[in-house]
This record gives structure tokens, C-alpha cells and sequence, in this order.
């Protein structure tokens, strides 16, 4: 990445990191549809500087398009659309290579049914049932992302199909810090046992960091105690009273570092324990039958498994990391080195063991690079897997739904039937006939069909079908803009495997200004 | 051309209104291009579009009206051409100016239906805001950082303005922390940067210095914020021709040994280590960094100080010659203003030529701030940061990424279609938020807030008192500080009676800014007309002596115009409320975390039951005289903390807009019934009554019942009752005269459900 490519990125490179941009950089999108929302959302992937994108269009320019579509310029009425929007979206980014097909994606895959192998992600914008159930088939089996996005007048849907999701890179807010009190690696321990706060003058007291308080404390706690650390409330109340009499020693009241002791005394009591999602993914069938064809995250993720219980006595690789704390820089600075050697070391136990899995399933040693080892030791603890769901099987799970607010919810039912009313009658409801309510009725015993087919008894206002009819599928600009935004967001996380994404589906109504995500 | 699909769904007429009303967007950055591209493709043709600002390389991740040829040029013109090239029927016309440019006036705003403010500054946004409310039009408001975002509108009379919310006060650093004692890399970093606008910069100009993080603070110290070459710095170095090792010799070594002679100041820190700087003087110049670990980019990577003294010498020499190129009316380097909060008060065009300057020297700039900080680190022991890290710390990058914009602006452009329908009631506050962080609710709506009585922007006579030492305080003081500088104002005029005090003009004779108050005859009680035409707006300043400020930097303002029948002057303002607050926690550390929880619970308490929005100020009062009793029985009678939550709760009972005690809901027979409960985390005694009729007070009940569980066992062993109900617990209420309780007559009488004010 050169300077201008930096510059370039810099904005974004702020939230997910140098990596991240990288894995984007590597990325080749598909975008099925260069409707307005199609197009879009790829506009948004282009933008944050995916690798490449092919657009897959076999309709051509109609004049509804020039009204909704931002990326069709000026006198190409019956063009291909592909071509079209091809031409403009690929000046948005010199970084970014593109391409179109003037197909329809079924013809495609009839004579290449290989076609999808190459991507990294998919996008379909507002697909007809009959592409939907074929391309989410496909990408289902070969575990390829695949994320939905429809507009339709004032509402729109966004779906994540993806069998399986690893994330390495979870940047979840206020995870607690790792300082590890409750079994110190042996340096710590060997700071611990060299350190008496006793015997310091006030003045040095005052350069002592807070971590190094609670452990001092710790020490004495756990000498007069029989090696058991504070359990009960009045234990734990016993304890942080030794810091603030520890802290007596300054004439005029304590010290900041000793308040920060006494407020942060729980991590003395706190136990490293691996969080849930770690060990969903550490039981992940995955992560035990590792093959050649395996994704790199299962062998990192075993390999930390193993590190994690072969190695280092159930507790996940340190993270290097301390937060700022007020003391003295020699201190700190000595502190902190303890940690970060702890975690170069725990790394590169489990960079071995990356290089043995490797090697056992015959793949080079610098398969994985090393900073990408640094990365998930750096993160384990916001380790996660997200097993999706197959469009063919979001009936069976309907029962379960319990989303809030109600009525929003309800438009997801109203979707599924106006797809189910297309894939039926050839023409999207309210566009049949000259009077858009000439539909309603159809669509009416399309949704019970619907409700029937998913064992829901739920009950649906007539007007969200009038609605419904109203929209006559049509794509407002800015809503589709707005759907398009979380999904290309989406897909961003997808492809970069930081942040959790959204599991699994998530509507958008833009009459009462609202964004509800479910899990279907 | 057809919008076959944005007719049907929004209607004919609806249709008709928006391809015939005019637009106003102030703005086209991140979010700006959006809602362009948005109201292009919903059939909006009138389009008038105002930015400051050039295209640069970094916004063009999110910002897709330019590429990559468009850089350096105005983003108002490019942005105008691109989007005629899509579509030639739209009329859409780019100007490079400042928003805040006299042309552009009430009479200009006057013409448009609708305003979109898609700006990233504070200042230009509280601008927009006033001539907004001064024409009477709706305002569409929106903001991102990252993947948050957020949009709301705007009207005058029927919804809080910009300013009816304090905006949060940008973060302030001691003087003597920047000066003399720094630990952490921004206060070198603030160092820098004050160090770059005393080398190249206006000294006295607030412009060259209020970037973000601590304008004020730096120039009530600016003579010696540096080093004790006070304001003659520049001469000097001009002197020296800006001889960058005797510079760095004056500030890395003689400065840190002149701060390490002052002992007192190192008894408890570590002290500085001068740096010889002379000694890392580099012999032959090195062409471009090497950079070995190919995951490491230029600007990520850390410099060590040899190549801080090498950029040092590198930037300032050619930010000298950029310096000394400019003409004689130009005779300073302005800060990068890129989505940082600016206050830029220069004209308008002196700006906009100086601007296409900056883009293009800010790289020197940074590197030079980044070095002399670094530089500074290193003598202070502080660990040294990245370029990048730098900017973020300078405030000059804040993430910005498509999507959120592409989101954000989706909505504006809905909530523009809601005005145009007449459906303003749909209107709302729009919040992105991350799912996880809302219980599943990426978008999430709030409705909007009617407007604040004690707004400065909006109330009907916007009144405030302010409190000064009248002989210290001059006239220049109260227009920087006050009227510019707290109230948002950009060209005052103040009169007090008939006499004109200050003139928004430039030179008005017989106006001395340096005089103070006193000398022109203001007086404790005296009367200020402030009155800004350019934003149509003027407010009335109440003059109150407050000798205890010790100089001119003090002042506190109190706003006056306020729900009628309260009298206010006893009540402290909020500011003055936050700073007890302070002292409070300061004296009292171990109960400080009562007070936090004590405002955050009472936030949940008021919003249990029903809350008309239009009684938002009733509930913030009730919430407010709650948490000063809670906080005056803390502070002055030492109370127990479940005694101090007793109190505070019998507070809230007695007031008839909440849904407790006195103004509780009916139960369905008609009557009412109060539950309560309390629990003291240290001993774990618990009280609680429910379905209790007649009594005033149900928590004192309650807690009377705590109190006794408290004291142990009764006879025999028995536990005392911890939850009592319905007659019963009325019946021990009355036993012991708690909580007021009333008899059998008054029983359902006094305790109606209290009247919602609307």
C-alpha cells in the first residue's frame, strides 16, 4: 500500500486497521441486479476499496432507471445495463478493477457452474424467488456470503446467507482487561515476589502502578489466607480496605493510583476464563477435522485451542495490551514490558503450532503470515463463529420469532408473500392492473399461503398489503440508498471478519424511521 | 424522463412539490454527496449548494462526486458538474464560499423551502441554525463519526433547535500541564501545534490556534504557552533565518533545563532529559525512509529522534520558504481546517485562497507538529507516536466511512419528503447505532423535542444573566469570550440604553476594546441589548458583579428566560450545579458514586409510566430539585446514603407529574395504590410495601421497615416483616405516622392522579 492509497483510506483505516483494508484489497464482489439498490451498495464496496467487482445485469437501460439510478448517464435507453453502470462505477476507484456480464445469472450458471467459486462475496439485489432459491443454493454449499438486499417503496429487507462466518476480530467495547492476577505467568510472579510496597517512601508509592497495588495486596491476601483469594462480599470488602489503608501512608488523602486500586480491586478476585463464543468455536467440528482445504481461521483457531489448553493451563493467549494507568514511566514502562514479552512469547508457542497443523495437512509453513497469528492472539477472546440460515429453512425456525416492535416485523411476512405473489403471477403486486388495489386480494391469499407455509398464525393488518400494493415494488431512491448503506456495512464486516455482523436479517422501514435486525 | 416509481409512492402532489422546491445544502462532504446524489434521483431539480472546502485525497473513500484528477478543487463546483453530468434537467448551482459570508443573509436563506446541513464544524453549524430559525425554515440536520450517525429536523417554534442542547465543551488541558509538566503524548502534541502557530501563524488571531482541542486556553496563555520567549518567538527565529538546530537547541534543551532548575515541579514526577540535538545532526540528508516490515506504511510507522530531527529540519525549512513566499497581506500558514471544529473568522475569500494553500502544504505542517511533539516526547519520557496517531490526536481525523453517510443520508432525504407532504408530525430524530448497543435496532427513531424556553437561539426573548469582576472584564472580553465565543454569535452589536458599546463594524470611533466594563459605565444590574443582524437574532444580557473572579478569564453565564413562575436567580445554573458537583466528589471520593448513580437513577425513575414529551421540562426540574436535595443532604447534613435515597425519592412522590406517590396512575377500580421498596446494598436489609393506599409517602414506609429489619430479630426469635401490603401496611403506616398517611375518610381523596400539563 503506497502513501496515496494510504491517504486515501486513511479515514477507514481508523476502524478497521491496516488488515482490514488489506483483506478488502484481496476481496472480488458480485453483484447480481445493477438495479439502484444494487448498485449502490456496490458503489459503497467500491468506495472502501474492494479488489474487484463483475456485475451480472442481462436486462437492459429502461427509463425507470434513469429516474432511481444514480450510475446511468445520459442517451443509453435499451443498453445493457451491466455495461452501463459498469462505465460509471468503475471511475469511482482507479484502485479497483471491474467487469460485467450482460447474462442472466442462471444462464451463467448453466454453462459455468463454477462461476461463483472465484468470489468472496455476492450481492443480489432485489432477486426474483425463482434466482433467489437457485443462487442461494449454490452459495450456500460452497459457503460463500451471499447478502440480500431489497427496496420496495418505503421498506426494505437485508438478508445474510452465509453457512458458515469466523470472526477474528470482534473489536467489542469495554472487554475487561486481561491482566491475568489470578495465576501470574512466572515473570509477573517474580515482579510480585520482589515487590514490597512497604518499604517505599511516599514518594515512590505514588510512581506505583495500580495493577502492581492489587497484585502487592494480593500477595499478603493470599499469605494470610491460605493461598484462597477474596470470595465472599466481606471478604472482598476486607481486601479493598487493605489497598486503602496501603494508601494511608500519604498525609493528605490517597492517591490516584491508589484510588484506581481500590475502584479496580475486582480484577484480583477475577478469574480468566475463556468467554462463550471462544469456546463455541473452540467445539466447532471445524476446528477438529482440519484438512488442506480448511480456512486459515481453523488453523489458527485450533492452534490457539491447543496453545490454550496443551500450554497454558486453560487460560487464552495474553494480549499484550495494558491500559493507561497513572504511575511513574519506569514503572509502567516495566510493567507493561512484562506483558508484552508474555505475549510475544505466547505467540509465537502458537505460531509453532500453526507451523505443525500446516505441515500436518501438507501446506507450507508461510501459509499463514505471522501477523496474522499476532492478530487472533491479540483477539482471542472475541473469537466467534456464526452458523447462518439456508433460505430453504427460514420456516422452520419461525416459531422462535420475538421481534420488537411488532408492526415492523410484520413487513417481513409481506415481503416474503409480494415475492411469493411475483414468482405466481409474473408482475410484482399493484402493477398489474391500472388501479394498483386490483392486486390486493391476490396478495391477500398469497400472505395466507405464506403464513401457512411458515406455521404462523400471526395476524397482518389489510394495510400493509394496500401498502404493499401501493409501492408496486417500485425502488425509492433514498431508501434503497439507505438499505444499500447497511448492506454494503455488512458486507464489509463479512469480508474483513472484524466487528460481528448482522445475524441474520434485518428490515428497514422508513416511514417510521426504524431498523430492526431478527434472526430468521 | 420518467420517475414512474417515486410518483406512485409518493403521490402526484407530492411529486409536484418536490420537483419544484428549492434546496439548500450547506455542505458536500461525506454526507453532502450523498444527499446531492439522493435528491438528484427523487426528482428534486432546484439546488443550491455552499462549501468551503477543496477536494483532498482522503476524502475520496467516501465522498464519490470527485476523483482522484478533482483533487485541490472546489468541492462545490465539482460536485455541481458531476451531478449535472447525470442529470442536466436538475438547476444546481456550487459556490465556493463560506456559509457564514455576509451574502449569504436571511433574504438569501429566505428563498429556499428546505435546508440541509451536512456540515462537520460546530461553529458554521450553529450558524446555520440561526438563520434557519431567523427565516422560519425547516432545517434538516445530520452527523457521522465512524458507524454511528445521526439526523433530525429542525423548525422554529416546534422542535429544539441546534442550541437548545449544550454541545459538549472540547477537552481543556492545564496551562502548566502543556507548558511545563506533560505526560501524555497530546499534551505534546497541543505543544506542536501551538508552537507551529507562534513559528507561522497569527499569534493573536484565534483562528490560528482554535483548531479543536483548547483554543481558549491557549490564548489566555499564549504569551508564554511555549517557551519564556514570550511572543518575540517568531522574531527570533526569523532572526536566525529559522535555523532548525539553534531552534530545537532553544526548546529541547535550554527550555528543559530552565524547567528542571525549577525543583519544586519534579519532587514527584520523573524529571525531563534535555536532548542534544546537535548531536543526532544528520551529515548527509536521506532521500526517503526505508521502510522493512512491509506491513508498517509510512505514516504508521513511529520515528525515532533521529529522523524527528531530520523532519524537523526538513518541514520547517520549506514550511520557511512557503512562509516567506507569501505576499505581504497573507503573512501566516493556517491549521488544516478538515472536519475539525473551526472557528475561522478571517473573510471569506483571504480564507478560501489560504485554503487551497493548506491542502497543499499540510503534509509539512503535520510533519512538523508530528516531530516537534515526538521531540518533546522523547525529552519528557513519553512514548512517541505515529503521524497517524498524531492527526488523530490533533483532531484532524475523524473515521468516515461510506456507508454510515450512505445510510444517514438516505433519511435525510426521507424526513425532506415528510416537510414537502405536510406530514411534520412523521418527522423525527433518526439515531444509528451499532445493533448490539440497542437491543437489536440499527435505526432507531426518537421523536422530536419540543424547543427549550431557555434556549439562546430560540426562545421567544432569549434573556441571560452574566456574572463578571466589571473593573477586570474589558469590551474585547465580552466579545470574544461571551458573545462569539459561548453564545455562537459572528458580528455583534451591543447597546446598553442608547448608547452603542460595541459595533460589529470594523472601526467604529470612540469604541475602545481594551476598556472594561466598569470604565463604560456598565454597573451590577446594568441592561446589554445584543444584537446580531447578520443572523437575525438578539438576546438581553443581565450584568451581575462577581468580584470572586479573580481576573478576566472568569465569567459564568445563566440563562434567564424561563418557565415563568420559578425564580430562577436562586437556582444555579447547570454549570454551576456541574461544578459542585465536582467540589462534591472531590471532597467526598467515597460516596462520589452515589451521586453518579443517584442522577442516573433518578433519569430511569422519572421514565417509568407514561411521559408526555411536551413535559420534558417539568421532569428535568422534578429530576433536578431531587438530585440537589439528594446532594445537599450528602454535602451538608452528612446523611447515610439510604436515608439520602428516601428523601430523594419522597421528593419525586410529592410531585404530581410523575407516576408515584401523589399523581399515580389509577388502578382500575379507580383508586390508587402505591408499591415501594428499598434495599441497603451494604447490610442487605430490605423494605418494601405494595398496593398500599393512603399514604403520601410509600418509601418512607419502606424504609421504616428496612430499619427494623436492620435491628436484628424480634422476641422469640420472629423476623421482622419485610414486606407489607395493602391495609395491613397502611395500618402500620398510620401506627407510626409514617409517610403522612391519611384516615379512612381522606382515604382515595387527596391522592388523585395529578393533571398532565400540556
Amino acid at each position: 500500500m503506497d502513501g496515496l492509497t494510504e491517504k486515501r483510506y486513511e479515514r477507514q483505516i481508523q476502524l478497521w486497521g491496516v488488515q482490514g483494508q488489506t483483506s478488502l484489497r484481496n476481496s472480488k464482489v458480485c453483484l447480481i441486479n445493477a438495479d439502484a439498490t444494487g448498485t449502490e451498495a456496490l458503489k459503497n464496496l467500491i468506495l472502501a476499496g474492494v479488489g474487484s467487482f463483475t456485475i451480472v445485469d442481462d436486462t437492459t437501460v429502461k427509463e425507470v432507471d434513469y429516474g432511481n439510478n444514480f450510475f446511468i448517464a445520459e442517451g443509453k435507453l435499451d443498453h445493457s445495463r451491466a455495461e452501463c453502470t459498469y462505465e460509471l462505477l468503475q471511475e469511482l476507484n482507479p484502485e479497483v478493477t471491474g467487469n460485467f456480464i450482460s447474462e442472466g445469472v442462471l444462464t451463467i450458471l448453466k454453462t459455468e457452474p463454477t462461476f461463483f467459486d472465484k468470489f468472496s462475496l455476492v450481492i443480489g439485489a432485489n432477486l426474483t424467488e425463482r434466482i433467489l432459491q437457485y443462487v442461494g443454493r449454490d452459495l450456500w454449499d460452497k459457503n460463500i456470503p451471499l447478502i440480500l438486499v431489497f427496496a420496495y417503496g418505503m421498506i426494505a429487507y437485508v438478508r445474510i446467507v452465509h453457512a458458515l462466518h469466523t470472526v477474528v476480530q470482534g473489536h467489542v467495547d469495554n472487554l475487561p482487561h486481561d491482566f491475568q492476577c489470578d495465576a501470574p505467568f512466572p515473570a509477573l510472579k517474580k515482579l510480585i515476589t520482589t515487590t514490597d510496597l512497604d518499604s517505599l517512601d511516599s514518594t515512590q508509592l505514588r510512581d506505583v502502578p495500580y495493577l502492581l497495588i492489587i497484585l502487592f495486596y494480593l500477595k499478603k491476601w493470599l499469605e494470610l489466607h491460605s493461598g484462597r483469594p477474596p470470595e465472599t462480599r466481606i471478604e472482598k470488602d476486607e481486601f479493598k480496605k487493605l489497598i486503602q489503608e496501603g494508601g494511608k501512608k500519604f498525609s493528605e488523602g490517597n492517591e490516584v493510583n491508589f484510588e484506581e486500586a481500590f475502584s479496580f480491586a475486582f480484577y484480583a478476585w477475577r478469574r480468566s476464563e475463556i468467554p462463550s463464543n471462544v469456546l463455541e468455536v473452540f467445539r466447532h467440528p471445524c476446528c477438529d477435522s482440519l484438512t488442506k482445504k480448511s480456512d486459515t481461521f481453523w488453523f489458527l483457531a485450533r492452534a490457539v485451542r491447543d496453545f490454550t489448553f496443551y500450554d497454558n493451563n486453560g487460560r487464552l493467549p495474553l494480549r499484550g495490551v495494558l491500559p493507561d494507568m497513572t504511575a511513574g514511566t519506569a514503572n509502567y514502562s516495566q510493567l507493561l514490558l512484562l506483558y508484552q514479552q508474555e505475549a510475544v512469547k505466547h505467540a509465537s508457542m502458537v505460531s509453532a503450532r500453526v507451523h505443525n497443523l500446516l505441515l500436518r495437512c501438507g501446506l507450507p509453513e508461510d501459509y499463514i503470515d505471522d501477523e496474522e497469528i499476532k492478530t487472533i492472539c491479540e483477539n482471542s477472546a472475541t473469537l466467534k463463529c456464526f452458523e447462518g440460515t439456508s433460505l430453504q429453512h427460514e420456516e422452520a425456525r419461525l416459531d422462535d420469532f420475538n421481534v420488537q416492535p411488532a408492526e415492523v416485523f410484520s413487513w417481513y411476512f409481506c415481503l416474503k408473500a409480494a415475492r411469493f405473489f411475483q414468482r405466481r403471477y409474473g408482475h410484482s403486486p399493484g402493477t398489474g392492473t391500472s388501479n394498483y388495489l386490483g392486486d390486493l386480494l391476490t396478495l391477500k391469499s398469497c400472505l395466507a399461503e405464506v403464513l401457512n407455509e411458515m406455521k404462523s398464525n400471526r395476524k397482518i393488518e389489510d394495510e400493509y398489503l394496500i401498502e404493499l400494493c401501493r409501492f408496486g415494488a417500485s425502488e425509492i431512491h433514498s431508501v434503497a440508498a439507505c438499505a444499500s448503506g447497511i448492506a454494503a456495512q455488512e458486507g464489509i464486516k463479512v469480508l474483513t471478519r472484524q466487528f460481528y455482523p448482522l445475524n441474520n436479517a434485518l428490515i428497514v422501514d422508513t416511514v417510521t424511521g426504524q431498523a430492526v435486525s431478527f434472526r430468521v | 424522463m420518467v420517475e414512474r416509481a417515486a410518483q406512485q409512492v409518493l403521490g402526484l402532489t407530492l411529486y409536484e412539490k418536490v420537483s419544484t422546491c428549492k434546496v439548500l445544502v450547506v455542505g458536500a462532504g461525506g454526507i453532502g454527496c450523498e444527499i446531492l446524489k439522493n435528491l438528484s434521483t427523487t426528482g428534486f431539480r432546484n439546488i443550491f449548494l455552499v462549501d468551503l472546502d477543496t477536494v483532498d485525497v482522503s476524502n475520496l473513500n467516501r465522498q464519490f462526486l470527485y476523483q482522484l484528477h478533482q483533487v485541490g478543487k472546489s468541492k462545490a463546483e465539482a460536485a455541481a458538474d458531476t451531478i449535472r453530468s447525470f442529470n442536466p434537467n436538475i438547476q444546481i448551482t456550487g459556490s465556493h464560499a463560506d456559509i457564514r459570508s455576509f451574502e449569504y443573509n436571511v433574504e438569501f436563506f429566505e428563498k429556499f423551502d428546505i435546508v440541509f446541513n451536512a456540515l462537520d464544524n460546530l461553529s458554521a453549524r450553529i450558524h446555520v441554525n440561526r438563520m434557519c430559525l431567523a427565516a422560519n425554515l425547516p432545517l434538516i440536520e445530520s452527523g457521522t463519526t465512524g458507524y454511528l450517525g445521526q439526523t433530525t429536523v429542525i423548525k422554529r417554534g416546534l422542535t429544539e433547535c441546534f442550541e437548545c442542547t449544550p454541545k459538549p465543551v472540547p477537552k481543556r488541558f492545564p496551562v502548566c500541564t502543556i507548558r511545563s509538566t506533560p505526560s501524555l503524548p497530546i499534551h505534546c502534541v497541543v505543544w506542536a501545534r501551538h508552537l507551529f502557530s507562534q513559528l507561522f501563524g497569527h499569534a493573536d488571531d484565534e483562528s490560528a490556534v482554535s483548531l479543536s482541542v483548547n483554543a481558549q486556553e491557549l490564548r489566555s496563555a499564549e504569551h508564554d504557552l511555549v517557551t519564556d520567549l514570550p511572543k518575540s518567538l517568531r522574531k527570533w527565529a526569523v532572526s536566525l533565518n529559522f535555523d532548525p538546530y539553534k531552534i530545537m537547541h532553544k526548546l529541547f534543551s535550554e527550555d528543559i533545563h530552565t524547567l528542571l532548575s525549577m525543583d519544586t515541579l519534579w519532587r514527584n514526577r520523573n524529571p525531563p532529559q534535555p536532548l542534544n540535538c546537535y548531536a543526532h545532526a544528520k551529515t548527509e540528508k536521506v532521500q526517503s525512509p526505508v521502510y522493512e516490515n512491509p506491513h508498517c506504511l509510512p505514516d504508521q510507522s513511529v520515528w525515532s529522534v533521529d529522523e524527528c530531527v531530520d523532519h524537523f529540519c526538513r518541514s520547517i525549512k520549506e514550511l520557511r520558504d512557503r512562509w516567506e513566499g507569501l505576499t505581504n497581506d497573507l503573512t501566516e500558514l493556517l491549521w488544516d481546517k478538515d472536519d475539525s471544529s473551526s472557528n475561522i473568522n478571517s473573510s471569506s475569500l483571504l480564507h478560501v485562497q489560504l485554503h487551497c494553500l493548506i491542502n497543499y502544504i499540510n503534509l509539512l505542517v503535520m510533519q512538523f507538529v508530528t516531530a516537534a511533539a515526538n521531540l518533546r516526547a522523547y525529552a519528557f519520557g513519553i512514548p512517541a507516536s505515529n503521524l497517524f496517531e498524531i492527526k488523530a490526536l490533533a483532531g484532524s481525523i475523524i473515521p468516515a466511512i461510506a456507508t454510515t453517510n450512505a445510510i444517514i443520508a438516505g433519511i435525510c432525504v426521507i424526513e425532506a419528503l415528510h416537510i414537502l407532504s405536510g406530514d411534520f408530525d412523521k418527522c423525527q430524530t433518526t439515531f444509528l447505532k451499532t445493533e448490539k448497543n440497542s437491543r437489536n435496532r440499527l435505526l432507531v427513531p426518537e421523536k422530536l423535542v419540543p424547543p427549550n424556553p431557555k434556549c439562546y437561539a430560540c426562545a421567544e426573548q432569549p434573556e441571560a444573566k452574566l456574572f463578571v469582576n466589571l473593573s477586570k472584564f474589558t469590551l474585547e472580553d465580552l466579545r470574544s469570550k461571551i458573545l462569539i465565543g459561548s453564545l455562537g454569535m459572528l458580528a455583534p452589536d451591543v447597546c446598553m440604553g442608547p448608547k452603542l458599546l460595541l459595533s460589529s463594524e470594523e472601526e467604529h470611533a470612540g469604541i475602545n476594546k481594551a476598556k472594561t466594563l466598569k470604565e463604560v459605565g456598565v454597573r451590577p444590574g446594568s441592561l446589554l441589548e445584543v444584537e446580531d443582524f447578520l443572523q437575525d437574532h438578539k438576546i438581553r444580557l443581565f450584568v451581575a458583579e462577581k468580584d470572586t473572579f479573580q481576573d478576566q478569564d472568569g465569567f459564568e453565564l445563566e440563562s434567564r428566560s424561563i418557565d415563568s413562575e420559578e425564580n430562577t436567580s436562586k437556582r444555579p445554573s447547570s454549570e454551576v450545579l456541574k461544578r459542585d458537583l465536582e467540589e462534591i466528589e472531590e471532597n467526598l471520593f467515597s460516596k462520589s458514586s452515589a451521586l453518579i448513580y443517584l442522577s442516573i437513577y433518578l433519569k430511569k425513575f422519572i421514565g417509568a409510566g407514561f411521559c408526555h414529551p411536551s413535559n420534558e421540562y417539568l421532569y428535568r426540574k422534578c429530576c433536578k430539585s431531587a438530585c440537589l436535595l439528594g446532594w445537599r443532604l450528602i454535602l451538608d447534613k452528612n446523611a447515610q446514603s439510604s436515608e439520602v435515597v428516601k428523601e430523594v425519592i419522597a421528593c419525586l412522590e410529592d410531585t404530581k407529574y410523575l407516576n408515584a406517590g401523589t399523581g399515580s396512575n389509577l388502578n382500575m377500580s379507580g383508586h390508587v395504590e402505591c408499591d415501594a421498596s428499598i434495599m441497603e446494598g451494604k447490610s442487605g436489609a430490605f423494605g418494601a410495601v405494595g398496593c398500599l393506599p393512603g399514604v403520601k409517602n410509600p418509601i418512607c414506609v419502606a424504609y421504616d421497615l428496612m430499619l427494623e429489619e436492620r435491628k436484628g430479630l424480634l422476641n422469640f426469635g420472629l423476623i421482622p416483616p419485610m414486606l407489607l401490603c395493602g391495609r395491613a401496611a397502611w395500618m402500620y403506616a398510620r401506627d407510626r405516622g409514617l409517610g403522612e398517611p391519611c384516615n379512612e375518610e381522606e382515604l382515595g381523596e387527596y391522592l388523585v392522579t395529578g393533571p398532565f400539563a400540556v
